[in-house]
């Protein structure tokens, strides 16, 4: 599956002193692709065109060659993509393991793979009785987090776009996310991750898309960024791209 | 027990001067005897007058008497709001329960007294006025009485103790949810949501049984004590009011049977209106208004099953029939067109008022009265059904909402 942008231009209003674009650019769904900038940069108002939440764009937005405007139904539905957003939504009343069970019957998942990805999901996040018994009213930020991010893993049957999945979670939490992305890379479907942690994005990204005010500031592989500045940090390129005036090249993702 | 005063001033306040004063020997043993003077004592004179043992009067008064002070309380653990006492209401819900431990133990230091004493009266008058000389015969009915007293006693304490009475939203906000809190209890009910949910979802195609099953899921969740009332005992009842007040061939078999069905459809709709709500909202979830419409449709139907079931027991005798094949038709079309108006009550959580009174409006005025005429009533729920129809025209040809974009550019 490849997502194509080009010259993809959206903004909110018309007097919106933010706007989007013009992007263009690919992501192939066998890498895991970083999505990185600033507050405000327009990451998720790029994930949510990604979904076709927001429709109203210019420029052509086509999933393997076939524009979205043309699709008929939901993006994420039709095309398999899980998604975990930044805010988690779940059903307040129902527990973990319940939402579970209806994504389940939603994506017809059979009973022994649902079995094993939960005793996988359980090990990898510690879950513990609250996943079974507590409605999600009363789970915690990063107990919310772990629940979208099981959603988004046992939907996503060819591509994942997760949106600041380390947000409130502890560190064993997110060692078992990059875990579970490695395994879903090397099944040969592709991840959209967007995430402030540099050195997160730096050991499970194989390429990074980084947004500087709606603009794209620099597309590539991972290696590729790192190649232009000898000598620093992930950390130390996004201050430079940030704050200073250096050039990079762009590449093809 | 040993209370400290303030202990001792509290629950004097909650539960009166029953915990306090202390019923004693005395009024147990007079109460003994004049039951047995009244009961038992005048069947001797009077062979036409019925004779019944002490003990029994004594249980009756004994364990009616606890469960009055059980359920007095945890009135106050429950709903603090509505004593009459300051004390009550700033009390935690920890504080509450230790207090509402102390009453009931209280009140039961001051009792036991009485109840020995006064069973003790009966037996010693029994033994000596009928000449009842076997032991076992003096004494079974007494323990009886006793154990009974203890295990209420018991159970009371212990149903403060696990925190199975719901503690007030505000202490749920402030401690998480206590309702339910024994491991073994919330992981058991944890299985029996889903399997009661699966199973609601059985009978549904396959589309929409996910949302079924969440819809039961959901009920189960909010509000288990309205899911077993509407699916338990509800049934029970309108099948008892039924066959014992109503004869078979009365239209008002049907009236009431639907009249059931919309009631108790309505007290649903507001769980139901929330998980609607948050289906929209639900980025895993696919938003369609005709799929949820066909949602509902079945879950409501699954849910009023028993009341169709029980409708077509009772009234079995006259299906075999022109005008009983008829009256079916009737029922079932009323039936459709119900599901249909309460739909709409969950289809639209943002709903004015004005809305709700049409659906009544449509289901007293155009399909009730088709109940009450033979043959040709089938057309009056069939006009309810148009009607609910054409006022949903828009969610039955819709198959997708506008997605809503909020402004958010990070």
């Amino acid at each position: 599956m490849i997502f194509t942008l080009e010259n993809l231009l959206y903004s909110y209003s018309k007097n919106d002193r933010f706007s989007l674009g013009p992007l263009s650019l690919s992501l192939r769904s066998d890498v895991i692709t970083a999505l990185v900038g600033s507050n405000g940069s327009g990451k998720t108002t790029l994930i949510r065109v990604l979904l076709n939440e927001l429709v109203n764009y210019g420029g052509v937005y086509s999933i393997d060659s076939k524009p979205v405007s043309d699709i008929f139904g939901t993006v994420l539905y039709d095309f398999g993509i899980g998604y975990a957003p930044e805010d988690p939504l779940l059903d307040e009343q129902l527990s973990g393991y319940e939402i579970l069970c209806i994504v389940k019957e939603i994506h017809g998942i059979k009973n022994e793979i649902f079995e094993s990805c939960i005793a996988q999901y359980r090990h990898i996040f510690m879950l513990e009785s609250w996943f079974d018994t507590a409605p999600c009213k009363e789970y915690s930020q990063g107990m919310r987090r772990k629940i979208s991010l099981m959603i988004a893993f046992l939907s996503a049957s060819s591509y994942l776009i997760i949106d600041e999945p380390t947000n409130g979670l502890d560190p064993l939490s997110v060692f078992g996310i990059k875990k579970l992305l490695t395994q879903y890379k090397e099944q040969g479907k592709g991840v959209l991750v967007s995430s402030h942690m540099l050195d997160f994005v730096e050991k499970i990204a194989d390429n990074i898309i980084i947004l500087k005010k709606g603009t794209l500031a620099f597309a590539g592989t991972v290696q590729q960024l790192m190649e232009s500045w000898p000598g620093k940090s992930l950390d130390e390129i996004y201050y430079h791209l940030f704050t200073g005036s250096d050039h990079l090249k762009e590449y093809s993702v | 027990m040993s209370n400290s005063p303030v202990q001792q001033h509290l629950i004097k306040q909650l539960v009166g001067p029953l915990a306090q004063k202390k019923l004693s020997w005395s009024k147990g043993g007079a109460l003994g005897v004049l039951l047995f003077a009244l009961f038992e004592f005048i069947s001797m004179i009077n062979p036409n007058a019925p004779r019944i043992p002490v003990p029994w009067l004594l249980a009756l008064t004994i364990w009616t008497g606890q469960i009055t002070i059980f359920v007095k309380t945890a009135s106050f653990l429950r709903y603090p709001r509505r004593e009459d006492f300051f004390f009550v209401m700033a009390m935690s819900s920890d504080q509450r329960k230790k207090l509402a431990r102390e009453s009931v133990s209280s009140v039961h230091d001051a009792i036991w007294p009485f109840i020995f004493c006064s069973l003790g009266a009966g037996m010693v008058l029994e033994f000596l006025v009928f000449r009842e000389h076997s032991l076992v015969n003096l004494l079974v009915l007494p323990v009886l009485v006793i154990a009974g007293a203890w295990i209420i006693f018991k159970a009371g304490t212990a149903i403060f103790n696990k925190g199975i009475i719901r503690p007030t939203v505000k202490d749920e906000r402030r401690q998480g949810n206590s309702f339910l809190n024994g491991a073994a209890i919330s992981s058991f009910y944890s299985s029996m949501v889903i399997k009661i949910s699966k199973a609601a979802g059985l009978l549904t195609p396959l589309k929409i049984r996910p949302f079924v099953i969440r819809n039961v899921m959901y009920l189960l969740r909010s509000d288990p004590l309205q899911f077993f009332l509407f699916t338990c005992t509800a049934p029970v009842l309108l099948a008892l009011f039924m066959l014992l007040l109503i004869k078979q061939s009365s239209p008002f078999m049907e009236f009431f049977t639907i009249l059931t069905v919309f009631v108790l459809n309505s007290y649903y709709s507001s769980h139901l209106q929330e998980a609607t709500v948050r289906l929209q909202q639900c980025p895993y979830y696919s938003y369609n208004p005709r799929l949820l419409l066909s949602t509902h449709l079945f879950t409501v139907a699954a849910l009023s099953l028993p009341f169709v079931f029980i409708f077509l027991v009772a009234v079995n005798v006259h299906l075999i029939s022109v005008s009983g094949l008829f009256r079916v038709m009737t029922f079932l079309f009323a039936l459709a067109a119900t599901f249909l108006i309460n739909c709409r009550a969950v289809l639209h959580p943002q709903r004015k008022d004005s809305e709700s009174g049409t659906d009544f409006l449509i289901f007293i005025f155009v399909v009730a009265p088709g109940l009450f005429i033979p043959f040709f009533g089938c057309i009056f729920p069939l006009l309810g059904v148009t009607a609910v129809t054409l006022l949903e025209w828009e969610t039955v040809v819709q198959h997708r909402l506008a997605t809503v974009a909020g402004h958010s550019s990070d």
